[in-house]
This record gives C-alpha cells, structure tokens and sequence, in this order.
C-alpha cells in the first residue's frame, strides 16, 4: 500500500475548510453565538443590576469563566456529536468515500474543524473576559492564559468523545444527546459514585475539565500537568476509538 | 491481481447476519466496455457496487480497480474513478461549482484544471445555466445531472454506476440516458459498470450483459450473445396494411419461424436461430408478395432473455 502523508493531510486540510464552511453556513453558529452572547451579557450586566460590581479581576475570571467546561460541552454537542453521523444520515458521504480518500483522513478533517471552530468560540470568551477584566478592573488575572491552555486540552478531549458517538450514532439527534447525557450526566454520576467509595476520581473527564476554573485561584502545577494529560488523553483514545469504528462503519 | 482487467471481483461474499447478499461472485469487468450489470432485487448488484465504492466491506473475497484492492488501498484504487452510486445528496450550502472545487481539490487537481473542468462538465451535463445556484434548490434529476458530473471530474478511466436512473421521473430518466451515451461516445478509453434493473435502459447503454441472481453470476457476456442465447427470439414486423391471415400463414412457412401472431398493427415472429439466420429470414420476408414497411427485433429481447435466466435459477 502506497501512502502519501503529505497529501493525506493536504486532503485532511480540504475537508477540514468545508466542514468549517458547513458549520458556517448552518444555524448553529447563530445559536451558539447567541447562547454565548447571552453568556458574556449576564456576566457583565448582571453584578451592576444587582447594585455590586467588580473590584478585583478574579471576580471577572471567576464569574466569565466559572461555567466554562458547560459551554466548551455544549459548543461539542452542536459541533463536534453531528460531524460524521449527519454525513451518512444526509447521504453525503455516498460522494466523499467513493473518492480517492481514506477514511481517517475524513475522520481527522472533521475532527480539526470541530475542534477549531469550538476553540475560536472559547477564544472569544477568554478574550472578552480579559478585555472587560481590564476594562472595569484595571487588569486581568494572571492565570487565564494558562486556563485557555486547559480549555484548549478540555476541548479537544470533549470533541474526540464527541465524535466518538458520532461514528457510533445513526441519528444526529442521537449523537448529540447521547454526548451531553454521557458528559453531564452519567460521568458525573460514576463520579460521585466513586468519591463515596473513596476511589480517585481525577482520571475523568469531566473532573479534569474543572481545573480551567480551578486554575484561576491557583493550583499546583503537577496538578494542571496531570489533568491536561488527562483531557488530552481522553482525545486520543476517543479519537483512536472513534476512527477504528469509522473505518469499519459501512454504507 | 494482474489479469488486465479494469474492474475484478474475485470470490466476492457479502453477508448481513444469515443473509447471504452476494454469494462467491467472480467477475472480470471488459477494459472499454459498458457493462450493465442485471438481476432483480436484492440479487446483490447494489452490494457489489458498493464494496467496488468502499462504502460496504466484504465479508469476504476481494475487488480490484486496475488491480488495486479497494478494501486494503482505496485510495489508489479510487483513483481515475467516477462514481454514481444511487441518487447522493450533496452539501446544499455549496453551488455546484463549489462542490466541483471541493471534490476537485481533494483529489488533488489544481485550481485551473478545476475551474476549466468544471465548465466543460456542466456544459456535458446541461447544467451551466445553474453553476452558482445553492445545490438545495435543485430537483432530483438536476441533483442527478450534478452527480454523474462529479464522476467525470478529472476525466476518469473508470465509471461506476448504481442504478443511475432510479427514482427519477420519465424526462429525468431520459435525460440521464442522453448524458450517459454522450459520455460514452466522447470518451472510448472508458470502461463504465453500471447496475440496473431497467431493460430498456441496459439495451440502450450497454455492449456488455452480467446478470446475477441470489449474489451469483449467471451470465456475463456481449449484448447480442447474451440475447442471441435463447430459446428464441422475437422479431417485430410491420406489415403497410393491417395484417391478414394470408400474411401469418406466409411467414409462419419460413424458416426457423417457430410461431407468428398478430399484435395491433404489427405481426410478432417467434423465431429460433442466429444472427445469420434473422439475416436470411429478413431477405426472404421482402421477397413476400405483400408490403413491409419495417421490421426489427423486439426491444424485449433482453428482458425476455433476462427471466428466461431467472426462472432456470429457480
């Protein structure tokens, strides 16, 4: 078998612009650009509304930030849970895999743009955060770079678990339930589950995730170290998983 | 797998649980032909198709593309092949010289043989009119005249097509048809497998017959030696006056003529023998001391063949 990687990634990059295109196209970027305006509006209104305010940039981060891991799963669920399902639900993929392209270089195409375009919406958040910190506070808080590196980790674990179920699904609907139940849902309850039987529960995903927040009233870092590790690690074993069953997912 | 062919299909076994889809299928695709390949429904055509597309894998047994395995390399295998398989939809943000640019680029082709390729396609298949038009505006049968020009993009060496016509209304049939002789006639380096269950459609495209029946072949061969097998034939003739039973009775003492009846206007000569054999009978009906005004052979000629094949497989 003959394979050429360059060109494999140079497809990867192609399929990765129109699945960019797509999700520029449709009417979840609208929705999600709402849902995340609505986010920024009721942080930066709502002290004010309520006669405070912010003195401190931690208050900012804190409060910009503190739901962080919910909008970086529900940006995966629009996003990342209907990438590969809703090509075969929708038929396109009767002119993508008769092409001269293998399968995991559609995987990782999709994968990219998904992660792309979930980070861009994270950046957008971190970067209003800061600018507003700096706005109403004089300054911004030290540790938001290093919790966008965090975000960055967690969203590409999310969006591999994501994609996951999207290979697995038949419907779109489906993919995309099934990752917000399993996040928010199920996992949280193994954990809790295995917190009362005193067994560590760091290795979660969604436990990992709560160190973007974590991080901003300081934690140490072999901690942040270990928990990047293990959102970058649920990536790739659900991106290796996810690929593995893309390829043998028929027609 | 060196045997020359374009198109192979060695042992092919598609299982889904205990049903047995195709079933040892060992077929070798002509280089320049158009074959079409028959059977009724369900008999594994689509299948096969499928598994030659990489978008089903076999249970078991191997398809070669120019002698590249599609299951262990369809990438190479691919390559130079124009696809059809049903009626695919498309992403209906793109135009369809959007989606050419998309396709075209990701089998690597550079911007200007796209644009100039695509302009010289949708010419081929009457689509200019709609190149910038959102895809999801489209009808089917625009949706079908964009799709086989997808699979001529980069003008390929290998068509495959599954059921290409299927689901479309009469004029959308027609006009497919129309493209797919274009095609054919513009390119005679091409070799195009074509599935179907439309006779008419098979005897008007193809030079070449498979049939399977239960995921088997039955027979693979040209158009005419397939036709040409069997217990007879039906030659049409068409008397310039309605016919009369002095005209039966004359065409039924003719050689190999095995039984005549009337149909309408027409006379319908069941007839056994070769092509040699219609030549003769042909010279022999003009010499009769009534007019003709034409005479052919029946264009159920295949069909008859077709369920001739599928009732001995019974």
């Amino acid at each position: 078998m003959h394979i050429d990687f360059s060109d494999d990634m140079r497809q990867a990059f192609v399929i990765t612009r129109n699945e960019i295109k797509k999700f520029m196209s449709g009417k979840k970027i609208f929705l999600f650009g709402i849902l995340l305006t609505l986010v920024i509006v009721l942080n930066a209104a709502m002290p004010y509304l309520l006669g405070g305010g912010y003195d401190y940039p931690i208050e900012v981060a804190k409060n910009f930030l503190g739901m962080i891991d919910l909008l970086i799963i529900l940006a995966a669920v629009m996003f990342a849970a209907t990438t590969i399902v809703s090509e075969y639900e929708e038929r396109t993929v009767l002119i993508l895999l008769t092409r001269p392209v293998r399968k995991w270089v559609i995987f990782i195409g999709k994968l990219i743009a998904s992660f792309a375009i979930v980070s861009v919406f994270m950046a957008i958040m971190y970067v209003f955060t800061a600018v507003y910190s700096v706005a109403v506070t004089g300054s911004v808080v030290g540790e938001i770079g290093t919790s966008f590196g965090l975000c960055l980790c967690a969203v590409f674990g999310v969006c591999g678990f994501a994609m996951l179920l999207s290979t697995i699904a038949k419907k779109s609907s489906t993919a995309s339930i099934m990752t917000l139940v399993l996040l928010i849902l199920v996992l949280a309850i193994i954990g809790s589950l295995l917190q009362e039987q005193g067994i560590d529960t760091s290795w979660l995903l969604i436990s990992a995730m709560g160190s973007i927040y974590r991080v901003l009233s300081g934690i140490p870092i072999d901690s942040l170290v270990y928990d990047a590790g293990v959102m970058i690690g649920w990536g790739v074993v659900c991106t290796a998983v996810g690929l593995i069953l893309f390829k043998k997912r028929d027609l | 797998m060196s045997s020359g062919c374009p198109i192979e299909f060695v042992n092919l076994r598609k299982e889904y649980g205990s049903f047995v889809a195709v079933n040892n299928l060992n077929l070798q695709i002509q280089k320049n032909s158009f074959t079409g390949l028959l059977g009724p429904n369900g008999a594994g055509k689509s299948t096969s198709l499928k598994i030659l597309t990489n978008l089903v894998s076999a249970t078991s047994g191997n398809v070669y593309i120019y002698g590249h395995d599609v299951a262990d390399d369809p990438k190479t295998a691919l390559e130079g092949v124009g696809t059809v398989v049903e009626t695919p939809e498309f992403y209906l943000y793109l135009t369809p010289r959007e989606t050419f640019r998309y396709i075209g680029e990701i089998i690597g082709m550079g911007k200007e043989s796209i644009a100039a390729q695509t302009d010289a396609i949708l010419e081929k298949v009457k689509m200019t009119e709609w190149a910038d038009a959102k895809l999801g505006t489209f009808s089917k049968g625009m949706r079908q005249r964009i799709s086989l020009g997808l699979a001529l993009i980069d003008d390929p060496n290998v068509i495959i097509l599954d059921e290409p016509t299927s689901g479309l209304d009469p004029r959308g049939m027609a006009e497919t048809r129309e493209i797919l002789k274009n095609i054919r006639n513009d390119n005679n380096d091409l070799t195009v497998l074509m599935s179907s269950h439309m006779m008419h459609e098979v005897s008007d495209l193809c030079d070449r017959i498979a049939i399977i029946h239960h995921g088997t072949l039955m027979v693979h061969d040209t158009f005419d030696n397939v036709i040409m097998d069997r217990d007879a034939i039906v030659l049409v003739v068409k008397p310039l006056d309605d016919p009369e039973p002095h005209m039966i009775d004359a065409i039924s003492a003719l050689p190999n003529v095995i039984g005549v009846e009337r149909q309408g206007g027409e006379i319908h000569v069941r007839f056994k023998g070769d092509r040699r054999d219609v030549a003769a009978f042909y010279r022999e009906l003009a010499g009769l001391d009534f007019p003709i005004c034409g005479m052919s052979e029946s264009t159920n000629a295949l069909e008859d063949r077709y369920l001739e094949l599928i009732k001995e497989s019974k």
